[in-house]
């Protein structure tokens, strides 16, 4: 049952494609539809596709891991789905392969197939990523991305030859520890394009700042969660922590370089496209921390940065001019920054101080220091862009749709009650926590008993 | 041998991503690294003195080369194809917009806006 | 200077992977995997016997070519995700190129084009049909089969000014590419998996073997031609 997930946005999208312009309306009730059948699964089940066993076949593995994050992306697609205004015409087929790549690349359990399922995110997220006449920032991308799809496949290859399969499980279980290397590294070049880490993010402020709401709230949000999960998956389960340290360095060096170039940005979006990269670094680097303390609370953060962050853009690539004309909206901005910064009472301020915590408990002080530091530059660069939005001189206003306005004003009330009751979003975070981390079990309930 | 000679493509590929400043050579350039990929992982399923894996009249015993690595480039193969087709239209698209292919005429014309 | 920067990072790189060689098994003395065995064997689901051509019957998997059964059965689901994401490229063309005009020359093709391509034309198609067809017996299927078929296509835009096919592949793309999922779910409903092959397999190196392989590579052979063509169609236009 659990292929359905990827069988039913797919069917749609196909079905669909003579009238594409209907596609709008039935996007909503498809992710609807995922939602209510995911809560009809059971947890810790194994699907073996067209009934090959595994290692042999391709098996869909639902565990509490990617349980939750298939809940947070679904819910991610759904907010998208209820504001079709960012939506233009046609583009909402492409949402729904979207939608079924993504649950594809959190379900998979065999690296081959993971890899055919990025490539049709990264297909997708080309298309989306030229909306607004951004032909240019969609051909770099297309360029970066796919020599990261082949570092990802040339991975892959390696352990099939290292292990004799392709099942997550059996890599885990047999890979000649001769490939570890090799395979780690190349399947870290071909992650690193679309989790955003410096210096493969290039393509980002030229992508997320094109003008379009659209672009920037999927990829930066549903998108990059789904990769920051695969991440998570290979290099926690599978590799059961080996090449950590590296991605400890570079996801500092991304948090550092990025936070000082979004200070230096003139642009709204592009500041905001080079703060999603330096998040995605900082979640990077306390995952790679490797106790379960700072995984939940990377993973807390990087919920609570997505959050904040489809309000931002959303209303970045919207309003027009000064908050004054639209008061709600500019608090909800308002809002979502505080978090983004760390403010106490927003729920930022929850996940940096747990990041905190967890650092300290390993011992490492050098992620605290980058991290103070690196506030301290956003506390700035957003504060400026606050006031300047507010005292804006320009008279010119536009109107927002008020759906816009409503699901943003909800999403920043979360925000505040996520800093207040944070049970919601750590139950979310433990719950991936647990699936990721306990490798025994998921090679187990793979493999069956082995 | 093979080894090598699809290294030195995928070397060939990514220095011309490094140093070409025509965007259609970029596309070139991927096409190459593709490729390589493709080549190597055929190779690695090569077996001396085995056949084809198709059982057939001339073959009707198993006596095979390794199936999988050949399956894995049909789907790459294919995989390539659609980024390429992607590729082409969006430069036509770029070629529209700024009437060049040049990476720093567009620049240039980028910093005027 | 950006040059020997870049001429150091590629040679990096070929040094990185001859490092590899070192691990990796020697060109054309590679042993075959444990999974691939299994493939060969055709014994996933545990058949000792050995698989011989125009013998062995009801095996769990009838495809005499063994390619086409780890594609189209084995590893099926990597296949359906390999349509897609020919249909998303196909697509995007399609979305990307919006409101460019059909590209013309205001006066008729060359005579020996137009009549070489009725010629050539039905043997075109025909081969088409003959490799997607015997996907599972012979060295093709579905995906070259769909790409002849989409050359054919091409000839007829050269050669006609007035040809206009894509309506018509974007129907054919879309219930081909519906089909394929609607055959993985008669087998989640029939065998309680996606994409399972409930039909008899029969004798290997029979036409009519292999249970839903050669129905699977069928319905690809006619959504990968129906999307080339509207590929050929989307791009052969002008602003």
């Amino acid at each position: 049952m659990t292929a359905l997930l990827i069988a039913i946005p797919l069917l749609t999208a196909f079905l669909f494609v003579p009238f594409k312009e209907k596609a709008k309306f039935i996007l909503p009730i498809i992710v609807l539809i995922n939602i209510v059948l995911l809560f009809n699964l059971s947890i810790n089940s194994v699907e073996a596709m067209g009934g090959w066993k595994a290692p042999f076949g391709i098996v869909l593995v639902l565990d509490s891991a990617s349980f939750y994050t298939l809940l947070v992306v679904n819910i991610i697609f759904l907010i998208i789905s209820l504001i079709p205004q960012i939506t233009e015409n046609g583009f909402s087929i492409l949402l729904l392969i979207l939608l079924a790549s993504t649950n594809g690349l959190i379900l998979t359990g065999d690296i081959f197939n993971s890899f055919v399922f990025l490539e049709i995110t990264a297909a997708a997220a080309y298309i989306i990523a030229s909306l607004k006449k951004n032909y240019y920032g969609a051909y770099k991308y297309l360029i970066v991305g796919s020599i990261a799809g082949g570092f990802y496949l040339l991975g892959a290859i390696y352990s099939y030859v290292g292990t004799g399969s392709l099942n997550f499980a059996d890599i885990s279980l047999n890979l000649n520890s001769s490939f570890l290397p090799f395979v780690s590294l190349m399947l870290f070049i071909g992650l690193a394009v679309e989790t955003k880490i410096l210096p493969l993010a290039g393509w980002v402020p030229d992508v997320y700042a094109s003008g379009s709401p659209l672009t920037p709230a999927i990829l930066g949000t549903g998108v990059t969660f789904t990769m920051m999960y695969l991440l998570g998956r290979i290099f926690i389960t599978i590799f059961n922590g080996y090449f950590l340290d590296v991605l400890y360095i570079f996801g500092l060096l991304t948090l550092i370089l990025a936070e000082i170039a979004a200070f230096r940005q003139e642009k709204l979006l592009k500041a905001l496209a080079f703060s999603s990269i330096a998040q995605a670094g900082l979640v990077l680097s306390t995952i790679s921390l490797n106790t379960y303390d700072a995984i939940k609370a990377g993973y807390f953060h990087l919920l609570n940065d997505a959050t904040a962050k489809i309000i931002l853009f959303v209303i970045a690539a919207t309003v027009v001019g000064n908050f004054m004309k639209n008061k709600t909206a500019g608090i909800s901005f308002s809002i979502a920054s505080f978090s983004l910064i760390g403010f106490p009472i927003f729920a930022g301020f929850r996940s940096k101080l747990l990041i905190l915590q967890s650092s300290f408990e390993k011992g490492d002080y050098l992620l605290p220091t980058v991290l103070l530091f690196s506030t301290i530059i956003e506390a700035a660069y957003l504060l400026k862009w606050n006031v300047r939005l507010w005292h804006n001189e320009n008279e010119e206003t536009k109107q927002i749709p008020w759906n816009i306005v409503l699901i943003t004003l909800i999403l920043a009330l979360l925000i505040i009650f996520i800093g207040i009751f944070p049970d919601l979003y750590l139950k979310v975070s433990e719950n991936i926590t647990d699936g990721l981390m306990n490798y025994k079990a998921y090679v187990t309930t793979v493999l069956g008993g082995m | 041998m093979v080894y090598y000679i699809s290294f030195i493509l995928i070397g060939i590929g990514i220095y011309g991503i490094l140093t070409q400043k025509n965007l259609f050579k970029f596309l070139v350039s991927l096409t190459i690294i593709d490729t390589a990929i493709n080549i190597f992982i055929i190779s690695l399923g090569y077996i001396e003195g085995k056949d084809v894996p198709i059982y057939s009249k001339y073959t009707p015993v198993a006596n095979f080369v390794d199936p999988l690595p050949q399956a894995l480039v049909l789907t790459a193969i294919v995989i390539g194809v659609g980024t390429l087709a992607l590729g082409a239209s969006l430069l036509v698209r770029v070629y529209e917009k700024y009437e060049t292919l040049e990476v720093e005429e567009i620049a240039v014309k980028e910093a005027r806006k | 200077m950006r040059r020997v920067f870049a001429l150091l990072i590629s040679l990096g790189l070929i040094l990185f992977f001859v490092n590899s060689l070192s691990i990796l098994p020697e060109y054309g003395n590679v042993e075959l995997s444990k999974v691939s065995n299994a493939y060969i064997n055709k014994s996933v689901n545990g058949n000792n016997e050995k698989v011989k051509f125009g013998e062995s019957k009801d095996l769990e998997d009838g495809a005499a070519n063994v390619v086409t059964s780890i594609v189209v059965d084995y590893r099926s689901f990597d296949t359906l995700g390999e349509v897609t994401v020919l249909f998303t490229s196909a697509l995007g063309v399609g979305l990307i190129l919006h409101g460019f005009k059909r590209k013309t020359y205001g006066r008729l093709p060359n005579f020996i084009l137009r009549v070489s391509v009725g010629i050539l034309l039905p043997l075109i198609l025909l081969f088409g049909v003959y490799v997607f067809v015997h996907g599972h017996l012979t060295p093709g299927g579905g995906f070259p089969g769909g790409t002849i078929i989409a050359a054919g296509i091409l000839l007829l835009y050269l050669s006609n000014e007035e040809f206009d096919l894509s309506k018509t592949s974007k129907f054919v793309e879309s219930y081909a590419g519906s089909l394929y999922i609607v055959v993985g779910l008669v087998g989640l409903a029939i065998g309680g998996v996606f994409l399972i092959n409930f039909l008899p397999t029969g004798v290997v190196g029979d036409l009519f073997s292999a249970g839903i392989v050669p129905i699977v590579y069928i319905l690809i052979g006619f959504k990968v031609g129906a999307e080339l063509s509207g590929v050929i169609a989307d791009l052969y236009r002008e602003g």
